[in-house]
């Protein structure tokens, strides 16, 4: 059996570093039973308000445990772990693991990503406890496959159920995690990653993000690993879910929340209501970033009044074609087009193909606006807002003025009000957007007869303003509608 | 319950939800002065302050909230009115 080690036989682990890829979350999802999209589809994880595929915070939690288990023995005598997860870790991303403190008290863990914390924990040790038996829960054992379940908010109350991993893959978690098996035990690690599957999958299930876990370690025999859950708490005033989970060595607080789902596209029908026939007939608008959000809002109230489409894409072709299928359905004809642009391209051999000249230019491309919290400013996040926003925006202007009279275009470039009230931690955005609007003022001043309309938008209800907990915003109709007809047709 | 007895509670309060025993409280402290009071950090607290109070918030109440000094005037009128 193993000592308790002293407080001077404890390694300090710090400096462990890695990444994540594709590859680890497929080896994750396979043991775990995880497969929520936000994790493992990049253009279904696009549409929540991460932006793209992220780890899961159970994995990135063994992985630390299991990297502490490698060269400290105290591991196996953990008997608490309270775990957060302030932030997402995107694929990619290098995370570093330092111990922050390690005293008679216990040990925390922090694990970030440059200056964002992504996970704090601290672990209490013990001797080890005695084997207590779970408590008996009556459940039904849920059999889950590969898509979660979609629950509304007012159902998630009443969930409980029991989850198991698949025999076969214990000896997954072996090869991940082999030292922290060898520290804890198989079981107690197997039922740590369910505590992923019943979040991602279950309960909160699809819309789900993983906030808090309290962990108590339980000693004894090594069991089949299963995991009895049953929410406990729900607030509807910010969407949070409390969950409490008993295994056979693992009982569990889980505190998540349940993501508003990705903001439903406006459709034809619904623009049409708001606007008048023939409204914007002879307008033939090239839209760039149009697949999804205000860009999508646009398209639609322009079709709606008469005009034709054209729309770009980044990477969501299916949601641009889901755009200009509904447009072309109502239409009975070809009045919207799409093809795909990349603003940080040239942006002239992009427009050689396209068939017609154009009277009006939305420029709605964007990188993901929200990102890590915790840094006052990132010289790397700048330089990615200004590549779309200002040199992005230079290149299409300029391809386009080359190509046909300025006078005969007329562009709205999308600025916010950002600029003026200076959000926290979007400084980068701000600082963007507001060299944006100086170079679409020089540029009017220097090209005589062009014209760029540059409104300070709201916040406007899309994927990329989507919230926990929510926060107030406009629809995107409500936003263009009136720019829209401010213009010259 | 007294303004000493509820910065007393609040400051239990934040030095556990931040994991963080340095931290001292007055009425001027904000979001800005305690390293990752987030809009996630403070949904935390709100919930981890009615159930030690007893007392429950409405949205725009905590909306409204930008100091610590206003936290604890808005949970001396809500325990007044619950008493």
């Amino acid at each position: 059996m193993h000592m308790f080690p002293a407080d001077s036989d404890v390694v300090e682990a710090l400096g462990a570093q890695r990444d994540f890829q594709p590859s680890d979350q497929e080896h994750f999802a396979r043991f775990s039973g995880d497969w929520n999209p936000m994790h493992m589809d990049a253009l279904a994880a696009r549409r929540t308000q991460a932006g793209a595929r992220v780890v899961h915070g159970m994995h990135l939690l063994l992985w630390a445990l299991d990297h502490l288990a490698s060269s400290n023995d105290r591991i196996g005598f953990l008997t608490s772990a309270k775990v957060q997860f302030p932030a997402f870790v995107h694929l990619d991303r290098q995370v570093t693991l330092a111990v922050v403190k390690n005293d008679s008290d216990g040990m925390r863990l922090q694990v970030m990503v440059d200056q964002t914390l992504v996970l704090n924990a601290t672990l209490k040790f013990g001797e080890n406890i005695d084997s207590v038996s779970r408590p008996k829960v009556d459940a039904d054992t849920i059999v889950i496959g590969d898509t979660p379940l979609e629950l509304e908010f007012e159902a998630i109350g009443p969930q409980a159920g029991r989850l198991g991993i698949p025999e076969g893959e214990t000896k997954l978690a072996e090869r991940l995690f082999p030292a922290l098996c060898r520290a804890l035990g198989t079981s107690a690690v197997c039922e740590m990653a369910l505590l992923s599957t019943v979040v991602g999958m279950v309960v909160p299930g699809l819309h789900s993000i993983l906030s808090k876990v309290a962990i108590t370690f339980r000693g004894g025999e090594c069991l089949l690993p299963e995991c009895d859950f049953r929410v406990s708490r729900t607030d509807a005033r910010f969407r949070q879910v409390e969950l409490t989970a008993e295994g056979a060595r693992i009982s569990a607080v889980v505190t998540t929340f349940a993501r508003v789902p990705p903001t439903p596209a406006p459709t034809l029908e619904a623009a049409s209501a708001l606007v008048a026939p023939g409204e914007f007939r002879g307008r033939r608008a090239l839209i760039i970033g149009g697949s999804r959000g205000i860009g999508a809002a646009t398209a639609k109230l322009i079709a709606a009044g008469g005009g034709t489409v054209t729309l770009s894409y980044a990477e969501g072709r299916a949601e641009a074609e889901a755009v200009a299928s509904d447009i072309n359905r109502g239409w009975g004809s070809s009045n919207c087009t799409i093809f795909r642009y990349d603003a940080k391209a040239k942006a002239e051999p992009q427009l050689a193909a396209l068939p017609s000249s154009f009277t009006h230019v939305y420029y709605f491309a964007t990188p993901q606006i929200f990102g890590p919290r915790r840094m006052e400013y990132s010289a790397e996040r700048f330089l990615e807002f200004v590549k779309i926003y200002v040199d992005g925006f230079y290149n299409l202007a300029m391809a386009l003025v080359k190509s046909q009279a300025p006078s005969s275009l007329s562009f709205v470039y999308p600025s916010s009000i950002a600029v003026v009230e200076r959000p926290r931690y979007m400084s980068e955005y701000s600082m963007a957007k507001a060299a944006g609007e100086i170079l679409c003022a020089d540029l009017v001043r220097n090209i005589p007869g062009l014209s760029i309309d540059v409104p300070r938008l709201p916040r406007i209800d899309t994927d990329q303003t989507a919230t926990v907990p929510p926060v107030a915003a406009v629809s995107a109709f409500e936003v263009m509608l009136p720019l829209l007809r401010g213009q010259r047709n | 319950m007294n303004e000493q007895e509820i910065y007393e509670a609040l400051t239990g309060i934040f030095r556990e939800v931040f994991d963080d025993d340095t931290i001292v409280l007055s009425p001027d402290t904000t979001a800005q002065d305690i390293n990752g009071w987030d809009s996630q950090a403070m949904i935390t607290l709100v919930v981890a302050i009615e159930s030690h109070f007893g007392i429950t918030f409405r949205t725009a109440e905590i909306e409204a909230l930008e100091s610590v000094g206003e936290f604890a005037e808005l949970i001396a009128a809500k325990c007044k009115a619950v008493a």
